[in-house]
């Protein structure tokens, strides 16, 4: 063991950390990288990053270090007497199911959809306040009407109306065996209403869908930045766009080129390995287009629109049915595994066995991804991941 | 333990047999009682909050639904009551200062440990210590628990994109701590 930590610790954070990748996007990236936590695609940035720089191999050294470290400093046990304690204050009867016990959570942000949901339970509120006077009315006026008719017309059987001979015998009866009991209601409102505002969502998202091409940049930017902000991401952002085409084979060749043109750097290609990555698309990648491909750009922000507009020259363009961090969550570990592909020079598509992995001795890896620097240092750029297939007849 | 084998248990605890309980505990009261030493920082008072957590785990057994796992709702009922802990003791606790020792001391005086593992380990412990609470409790639970983004994010009850850039934030922060770790260090590799 030769490690050692500063005598005193600074009382503030230094302005300036040494020894660190000064370009900011994978650093923050590089912690969740080492757990294992990272988006397929991200993760397989950040090798190919790993690769060429140094200085964040060092700190993933170091944060692999500090982990280990740190899970070494957990070893204490509790004391035999307090399990003797913990049982000694349960009570005797078992728990009983029913009662709702809510937690307080006062450490924690206020939730972002709180207020959604409090405004919905306020609303549920004053539906069942409304239909319980209205209930209450109908009552009352069928009890000084109809029901008191019907009543004295029913011939009543000798032991009815002695309250205390039906609660002693229903007492002799043994209790039915406990078991669990589903109850469904027939016709839910609220059921109903929750059917309407989901149809309309769906609505929403078709018109949404039919729109794409007015506005679609921004829109999609809008979007991007929504799931960075939902998701505590910082640069770079991601995005996701299918993109279906008549013909694969002939877009792929021209695509590095392409995107050169248009001021973007592909960076990675390859095939979406899992079934639940098709599922979380909802595209029909694997089972049914077995030549479609997945492919990611580094596309600087002020070239976006350009971009997109080059794209939709391409084939068809639709935001993918989830935000792309979903998307690429979905199926983490498995697209890593075998997106690495290259372009053969007559434009066909070949994989790489297993992505290579940057080894920490410093040796470059086997491929790297070949981001421009400028871009990377900037920070101002996007990843822009395209699912292509064919087009849809 | 599985899904089918937390279920059993949950259905036999819910049917009042303390045997069953005990094997939750044996599962559980370690990882319970460490992560409240760690909001505590002292052994009387993380004991308290262990039994108080689990007492309120089997009070409310009878709600669990099994939309989650068992452990992740144990952990989100244990999370609930250290973060009360340290609400409460806000009011009147001790300067940073001195928390800091106290913890720091607790490690120091481990027997255990040789010379150069309780210097390290009270540096890392202490940087541990000087972290904002909301950094601190992602380490406690991803780093010292164990526990996984999503189980973090459902302790916590956040979502797992902030786990993850407030470990990053945290690594950093330890970083700027424990700025001569990577330097003088040997490569472990």
């Amino acid at each position: 063991m030769n490690r050692s930590y500063p005598e005193n610790l600074p009382e503030k954070s230094p302005s300036r950390r040494p020894n660190v990748c000064r370009g900011g996007l994978f650093q923050a990236n590089l912690k969740a990288y080492l757990d294992g936590e990272t988006s397929a695609i991200r993760g397989w940035l950040v090798r190919g990053h790993l690769a060429q720089c140094a200085e964040c191999r060092e700190e993933l050294r170091w944060l692999r270090r500090l982990g280990e470290d740190m899970k070494e400093l957990e070893s204490t046990r509790p004391r035999p007497e307090l399990r003797a304690r913990i049982l000694a204050s349960l009570p005797t009867t078992p728990p009983a199911p029913g009662i709702r016990v809510v937690y307080s959570r006062p450490d924690r942000e206020r939730s972002p959809l709180l207020m959604p949901r409090l405004a919905l339970a306020s609303g549920l509120a004053m539906l069942l306040a409304f239909g319980t006077v209205f209930a209450l009315k109908r009552a009352s006026n069928a009890t000084t009407s109809g029901a008191v008719g019907v009543a004295k017309n029913v011939p009543l059987k000798p032991d009815q109306g002695k309250v205390g001979e039906a609660l002693a015998a229903a007492q002799e009866t043994p209790p039915a065996a406990m078991e669990m009991v589903t109850y469904t209601p027939a016709k839910d409102p609220f059921n109903d209403l929750a059917d309407k505002m989901f149809r309309e969502k769906m609505a929403a998202r078709a018109e949404e869908q039919r729109l794409l091409g007015q506005d679609d940049w921004h829109r999609l930017l809008a979007q991007a930045r929504e799931v960075a902000h939902k998701t505590n991401m910082t640069t770079p952002t991601e995005m996701g766009v299918a993109l279906a085409v008549p013909d694969i084979a002939a877009v792929k060749t021209h695509l590095p080129g392409w995107a050169k043109q248009k001021g973007a750097e592909l960076v990675a290609i390859g095939k979406p390995a899992s079934e639940t990555a098709d599922h979380a698309t909802g595209l029909p990648l694997r089972t049914e287009d077995p030549r479609a491909n997945m492919v990611a750009f580094y596309v600087p922000a002020q070239r976006g629109p350009a971009f997109l507009g080059a794209l939709k020259q391409l084939g068809q363009i639709s935001i993918l049915p989830l935000p792309s961090h979903s998307f690429v969550s979905a199926a983490t570990g498995q697209i890593a595994s075998s997106v690495q592909a290259e372009i053969k020079a007559d434009g066909g598509f070949k994989a790489v066995p297993s992505a290579p992995v940057a080894s920490e001795s410093g040796a470059p890896a086997e491929h790297s991804v070949t981001a421009s620097e400028k871009h990377l240092k900037t920070g101002r750029y996007l990843v822009v991941t395209v699912l292509l297939s064919t087009t849809h007849d | 333990m599985t899904t089918r084998d937390e279920r059993q248990l949950v259905q036999r605890i819910q049917a009042g047999n303390r045997e069953a309980f005990e094997e939750l505990l044996d599962s559980y009261e370690t990882r319970v009682y460490r992560l409240a030493l760690r909001f505590t920082d002292s052994i009387p008072d993380a004991e308290d909050v262990t039994q108080e957590i689990f007492l309120a785990i089997y009070k409310s057994l009878g709600n669990f639904r099994g939309n989650s796992a068992l452990g992740t709702w144990i952990y989100r009922v244990a999370m609930n009551h250290c973060l009360e802990f340290r609400r409460k003791r806000r009011l009147d606790t001790l300067p940073l200062d001195e928390e800091i020792a106290l913890v720091s001391q607790d490690w120091r005086h481990d027997p255990v440990k040789s010379a150069d593992r309780q210097e390290l380990a009270a540096k890392v412990e202490a940087a541990i210590n000087c972290l904002s609470p909301l950094h601190r409790d992602v380490i406690v639970l991803h780093e010292l628990q164990g526990l996984t983004y999503q189980e973090v994010a459902a302790a916590l009850d956040v979502p797992v994109g902030t786990v993850k850039s407030r470990l990053s934030n945290a690594f950093r922060r330890l970083r700027d701590l424990l700025g001569g770790y990577v330097h003088e260090g040997s490569p472990t590799t």
